[in-house]
């Protein structure tokens, strides 16, 4: 199959969407997006019936991390109604660091990228997401691992959906072509 | 059949990692079906995934599958890292287009 012949001729949720939009202080609707490789590359594998109408909010890149997780928490009534919400990211996502590996086929991972997965890792079971909201605070480790901030942030987003009376299990986890984190994981 | 998809997850292999699969078997049996859905954290990774089959996608799949066993959502709201803006905005489309937003993979002309 061609990457650029790729369909996945899924419903969007107009209702859903504009009752999200009423949710979050300030946001708006658009007509101008339909869904980018992060969200239909995730869905074809998980629903490739492609029979669950599904829609995409933004990230606000001008905000800070804090913003995310509190944003994330008023969507609480969507989860509780029986809305699957997706974050779809990379924990780990250093690409300048990992080009060179990906073109040779390297999928070795890099020390750092081991070691700020395995802490995301420990916070995710330990139920102790200000210290995923306050990453920075983990050092080189994170610098390198989180070079700009655009794949953590959905991250936070599942995190703070779901709450603290909530489990996390991991379900893949693996760091590949040295600094890009597959870590996946549900919140139930 | 469940018995056959816990076994298919415990048979990926090393790479993908499954951890405390008796809570996600108990998830299944034991906790009482609501409308409300988990939420998930997907790594996305190369946009070759999208093609390929390989452990990770065949992780997602059983994810998926073990979703609609508990209770089919009504809609899916994705967070992707790919969508970044000024403000906050909530896509409304009726029928959303595939977006190829990537370059330089394999058969980019054809």
């Amino acid at each position: 199959m061609k990457l650029y012949k790729v369909q996945y001729p899924v419903a969007g949720s107009p209702e859903f969407a504009k009752e999200t939009a009423e949710l979050l202080p300030g946001a708006q609707t658009a007509t101008d997006w339909g869904l980018d490789h992060g969200a239909w590359a995730v869905l074809k594998h998980l629903f490739p019936g492609a029979n669950i109408p599904s829609f995409q909010l933004s990230i606000d890149l001008g905000k800070p991390m804090q913003h995310h997780f509190e944003m994330a928490g008023m969507l609480s009534k969507l989860h509780d109604r029986g809305v699957l919400i997706i974050g779809s990211g990379n924990i780990v996502h250093n690409l300048g660091a990992s080009i060179p590996m990906l073109r040779r086929g390297d999928k070795n991972a890099f020390d750092w990228a081991l070691e700020f997965d395995g802490w995301v890792g420990n916070a995710l079971q330990n139920g102790d997401y200000s210290k995923l909201v306050k990453y920075e605070n983990a050092g080189k480790m994170a610098q390198l691992s989180v070079p700009s901030f655009d794949h953590y942030i959905p991250m936070l987003y599942s995190l703070g959906i779901a709450g603290k009376a909530e489990s996390v299990n991991t379900f893949y986890e693996s760091v590949e072509y040295g600094g890009i984190s597959m870590r996946s994981f549900i919140v139930h | 059949m469940r018995r056959a998809f816990i076994h298919s997850l415990c048979a990926l292999p090393m790479g993908a990692m499954v951890t405390d699969l008796n809570i996600l078997r108990q998830w299944i049996d034991e906790t009482p079906t609501t409308a409300r859905q988990p939420v998930l954290f997907i790594g996305h990774g190369s946009p070759m995934n999208a093609i390929e089959t390989n452990p990770y996608t065949k992780a997602l799949e059983a994810m998926g599958k073990m979703i609609l066993e508990k209770s089919m959502p009504l809609a899916t709201l994705v967070v992707s890292a790919h969508w970044l803006t000024r403000g906050t905005f909530v896509q409304v489309a009726q029928n959303p287009e595939i977006i190829y937003d990537f370059g330089g993979f394999p058969d980019e002309t054809v």
